[in-house]
C-alpha cells in the first residue's frame, strides 16, 4: 500500500490518496487513479508499479517528466519515503500513513536553483529582465543625468546579485518554515520587474515634469501611477509568497498597506507644514512649450504675493488672538 | 569639567586677593592703568538679570552701567529682550550689593541692541561719555561679568568703527565673553567709548561694541520720560525695524540700477554694504559643466530674539555653463540645484518651539514669470510674517532661469524683516535686471 500526498498550487493543504491496486496512473486525464489538474502535468504522466522489493514510479513519456532532487528520472524507487516532482506539482510517496518529519518534501537546493520554472526558462527570463533593467538605467543616464558612469551600472548589477542571493535565502527559509515550495525564478523576476518599472517611472516623471510644467500631472503620475505599480507588484508578490491566502484578502491587505503608507506620508507633510516647512513645487520646466510672456509678467508674481499676504495676515491675527486669550487667563 | 571649575575658582580667588592689593600704597597707580580704570569704573557697573521675581534664579543676565544720577543705566537690548517679548514671565533686576533692584525700560534702540533702564535709586557717581573716538591702536577697557563669575576688566585695542548703513560697530581686539554684554568699554580716562555687545565666535579676541553716541542719543531721548508700556516699546522697535529695512531697500535698489556681469549673465550690481565671496568650479560632473557661485550678505542684523534676527539680507547666485550637456541633463542639473536651495531656511521643528511665537508659519507659492527682457524664470517664494511687528516679513525667494541651454542662472534671495512693498520692489528689480550677454 502506498500513501500519496499531492501538494497542489494554491491548496490549503496536501490532498492525501491511498493506492491499493497497482499499477496506478497519475495524470491530468479523468481515468487516472490520481487526477492532477495542472497544466504542467500530462494526461497520462506517470505510473506507480509494484517491483520486486516494493514500489516504483515510472515516467510514461510525459512532457515535463518526473524528478527527484531536481534531477529528471525515468523511474524513481519508492521503497523509502520520497518527495517527487511531477511536472510542477509536488508529491510525497510513503509506505506509512504518517511520514516522519525529516522527509520534508521540499528540497532546498532545488528551490534556490530551480523552483518550478525550469532552469532554461528561469535563466532566460531573469537574464533578459536584468539586461532590460540595465538598459533602462543606461537610458536614464544617457538622456537625463548629467554624467554617465560605469560605476552606476555596476552598482545596479551588484544590487541584482544581492537581491537574488537574498531572495534565494528567503525562499529557502520560507520553504522550510511553511513546508511549502517557494519559487525562486518568479520571485526574482518580480523584483526585476519592480526595478524596471521604478526606473521608468522616475524617468517618465522627470520628462513630464519638465515638459508639461504641470505640477498636477506630475503629482498624478507620482501618486497614482506609483500607487498602481506598487499595487500590481504587491499582488504578484503576494500570490507567490502567500498562495494559500484568498486573493481578495491579499488584495485588501496590500491596498490597506498602500493607503496606510500614503496616509502616513501626508500626515508627516502636514506636521512639517505646521512646523513652517510647506511644500513648494521646485520642478523646473523645459522650455519646449512656449509661454506667452504677457501671462507671466512680474506683476503676476506681485499678485501671488498679495494672495499670500492675506494668509499671513490671517495667521498673524490668529496668533495674536490666542496670545490675548492666554494673557486673560493668566491675569484672572 | 571639575578641572575647569577648579581653575575658575582659583581664578576668582586670585582676583579677590588682588582686589585688596591696591589698598597698599606700594604700587603707584600710573604703572597699572587697567587697575586705575577699574577702580573708577567698577562701582558704576552692575549685573543686570531677568527673572520671574527678585529671589528667583535668573533667566538671562548681562551687565549694565550707570549713565545718569537719577537711576538710569544703559545695557544691551538682548540682555533684557525676554522682558520685552514675554513681560509676564520676565522682570528686570539690577543687582546692587547682592540685592536685586527692580528696573524698568525707558527706551530701546533695537538696531544697535541698546536699552535704557531706570531703577528707583540715585547713583552717587555715573559714567561720562567720551567726546570723541579713540585713535586706532589705543588701549580700551571693557568691563562686565563674564560667565556669571565676578566683575572683570579686559584690556583691548580700538580698531576703528565699521559701518553698514544704519548699522555701526566698534571693532575691538579684546577677549570679552558672554555675560559682559551691556557693560561699558571705556578709554584710559574712564570715559564711555562704547557698549560691549558681541564677539566673533569663530575667531579669537575679535569683539564688537556699540559706539557710545547711540547710547547717548538713547539717554537724551529717554531722560525724564514716563515709563512706557510693553506695547509702546514694541511699537517703537517696529518703527526702527521699518526704518532700517527702508534704508536697506533703498540702498539695494540704488545699487541694482547699475549692472554687473556674472558668468554669461548681466544682472543687478550688489550693494557695497554686502560682504561677498565667489568661487568658480570648472569641472563639475566629469568636466561637463562649469559653475560660478557668488554669495553676498549684510554682515549685520538687528537682534530681536535669539531666534529672530531682522533687518538683514543675503543673496546667492550660481551661474551654470553647461556647454557639454544635452538639454535634458542640463535641466535635470538645474532642477536638482533649484530644489536644494528653495527650501525655507528654518529647520524642522516637530514639537513646537519654546518661547514666544514671533513669526507666523511659512506660506509659499511657486510660479513661472518672465521679466521685461522676456527671460523666463521659475520662482519659488516663501514668506512669514512678524507677529509683534506689523507689516514686516521674512521672505525666501529662489529663482531659476528657464532659458535654453547652455547657460543657467540660479538665484537665492533671503530678506529678513522687510515690508511687502520693499520685497516686491527688490524682487522685481532683481529679476528685471537679469539679461544675457556681458
Amino acid at each position: 500500500m502506498i500513501y500519496v500526498k499531492v501538494y497542489g498550487r494554491g491548496n490549503a493543504g496536501p490532498e492525501t490518496h491511498r493506492l491499493e491496486s497497482f499499477p496506478s496512473a497519475i495524470g491530468r486525464a479523468l481515468d487516472n487513479a490520481i487526477i492532477v489538474n495542472d497544466k504542467s502535468v500530462s494526461a497520462k504522466h506517470a505510473v506507480v508499479e509494484r517491483t520486486s522489493g516494493g514500489y516504483a514510479l515510472r515516467d510514461l513519456g510525459s512532457t515535463n517528466g518526473i524528478s527527484e532532487n531536481g534531477k529528471r528520472a525515468e523511474t524513481i524507487d519508492l521503497r523509502q519515503t520520497k518527495s517527487v516532482r511531477i511536472g510542477n506539482v509536488w508529491f510525497e510517496f510513503s509506505n506509512s500513513e504518517d511520514p516522519v518529519e525529516e522527509t520534508v518534501r521540499v528540497d532546498i537546493h532545488e528551490l534556490a536553483s530551480g523552483g518550478s520554472w525550469p532552469h532554461a526558462k528561469g535563466w532566460l527570463v531573469c537574464g533578459g529582465l536584468v539586461l532590460t533593467a540595465l538598459l533602462v538605467r543606461y537610458l536614464d543616464y544617457a538622456f537625463l543625468r548629467v554624467s554617465f558612469t560605469a560605476h552606476a551600472l555596476l552598482t545596479k548589477s551588484l544590487s541584482f546579485v544581492m537581491a537574488a542571493a537574498g531572495l534565494a535565502a528567503a525562499a529557502a527559509v520560507f520553504s522550510k518554515v511553511h513546508r511549502r515550495r517557494y519559487q525562486f525564478y518568479p520571485l526574482f523576476a518580480t523584483v526585476l520587474g519592480f526595478s524596471i518599472v521604478g526606473d521608468l517611472h522616475f524617468t517618465l516623471f522627470n520628462l513630464v515634469a519638465f515638459n508639461l510644467n504641470s505640477p498636477l500631472a506630475a503629482k498624478v503620475l507620482d501618486e497614482f501611477v506609483g500607487g498602481a505599480v506598487v499595487f500590481t507588484g504587491g499582488l504578484l508578490l503576494g500570490k507567490l509568497l502567500f498562495p494559500e491566502t484568498p486573493p481578495r484578502r491579499r488584495a485588501a491587505f496590500i491596498l490597506t498597506g498602500i493607503v496606510a503608507v500614503t496616509g502616513a506620508t501626508y500626515g508627516l507633510r502636514a506636521v512639517n507644514e505646521r512646523a513652517q516647512i510647506p511644500d513648494i513645487d521646485t520642478t523646473l520646466a523645459l522650455p519646449l512649450r512656449s509661454f506667452p510672456p504677457e501671462e507671466h509678467g512680474l506683476d503676476r508674481l506681485d499678485a501671488e504675493i498679495d494672495t499670500l499676504e492675506t494668509s499671513i495676515a490671517e495667521a498673524r491675527r490668529e496668533i495674536l488672538k490666542k496670545e490675548a486669550e492666554r494673557g486673560n487667563e493668566s491675569t484672572r | 569639567m571639575l578641572a575647569r571649575l577648579g581653575f575658575l575658582f582659583a581664578f576668582s580667588v586670585s582676583t579677590a586677593v588682588s582686589a585688596q592689593a591696591p589698598e597698599s600704597p606700594a604700587l603707584p597707580a600710573l604703572s597699572s592703568p587697567g587697575h586705575a580704570v577699574y577702580q573708577k569704573v567698577g562701582p558704576m557697573v552692575f549685573k543686570v538679570k531677568t527673572a520671574i521675581s527678585a529671589d528667583s534664579p535668573k533667566a538671562s543676565y548681562g551687565t549694565g552701567f550707570a549713565v545718569a544720577a537719577k537711576g538710569l543705566l544703559v545695557t544691551n537690548y538682548h540682555v533684557v529682550a525676554d522682558a520685552v517679548l514675554q513681560p509676564r514671565q520676565n522682570k528686570i533686576f539690577v543687582v546692587m550689593d547682592k540685592e536685586s533692584v527692580p528696573a524698568r525700560i525707558l527706551g530701546i534702540d533695537v538696531l544697535r541692541d541698546l536699552a535704557l533702564l531706570k531703577i528707583d535709586r540715585e547713583f552717587p557717581k555715573f559714567l561720562r561719555f567720551a567726546s570723541g573716538a579713540p585713535r586706532q591702536g589705543e588701549p580700551i577697557y571693557s568691563i562686565g561679568e563674564p560667565e556669571d563669575l565676578n566683575m572683570a576688566i579686559v584690556v583691548g585695542t580700538y580698531n576703528g568703527e565699521l559701518r553698514y548703513g544704519a548699522y555701526a560697530m566698534i571693532h575691538m581686539s579684546s577677549p570679552i565673553n558672554s555675560g559682559m554684554s551691556g557693560g561699558p568699554t571705556v578709554n584710559s580716562r574712564a570715559e564711555i567709548v562704547g557698549v560691549n555687545v558681541s564677539k566673533n565666535a569663530f575667531s579669537d579676541s575679535l569683539s564688537f561694541a556699540v559706539p557710545a553716541r547711540f547710547a547717548r542719543e538713547l539717554l537724551e531721548k529717554g531722560r525724564g520720560r514716563e515709563t512706557p508700556g510693553t506695547g509702546e516699546l514694541l511699537e517703537e522697535m517696529g518703527g526702527q525695524l521699518h526704518a532700517v529695512q527702508d534704508e536697506l531697500a533703498a540702498d539695494y535698489l540704488a545699487a541694482a540700477a547699475g549692472a554687473q556681469s556674472f558668468g554669461a549673465w548681466r544682472l543687478a550690481r550688489a550693494s557695497s554694504l554686502l560682504k561677498c565671496w565667489s568661487q568658480k568650479e570648472e569641472d563639475e560632473g566629469d568636466g561637463k559643466y562649469e559653475s560660478t557661485r557668488q554669495s553676498c550678505q549684510l554682515p549685520h542684523s538687528s537682534y530681536v530674539s535669539n531666534r529672530l534676527h531682522s533687518g538683514t539680507y543675503s543673496i546667492e547666485l550660481d551661474a551654470i555653463d553647461g556647454r557639454r550637456l544635452k538639454p535634458l541633463p542640463f535641466f535635470t542639473l538645474l532642477n536638482s540645484r533649484f530644489g536644494n536651495d528653495a527650501r525655507p531656511t528654518d529647520g524642522l521643528v516637530l514639537f513646537g518651539e519654546p518661547g514666544p511665537q514671533l513669526l507666523t508659519r511659512q506660506f509659499c507659492f511657486s510660479r513661472i514669470a518672465a521679466n521685461r527682457a522676456g527671460l523666463k524664470f521659475k520662482v519659488a517664494y516663501c514668506s512669514r510674517g512678524y507677529v509683534k511687528f506689523e507689516g514686516l516679513r521674512d521672505a525666501s525667494i529662489s529663482a531659476a532661469s528657464l532659458t535654453p541651454p547652455p547657460h543657467g542662472l540660479l538665484l537665492q534671495l533671503d530678506l529678513r524683516g522687510f515690508s511687502v512693498s520693499n520685497i516686491k520692489k527688490i524682487l522685481d528689480a532683481t529679476l528685471n535686471s537679469i539679461g544675457t550677454g556681458t
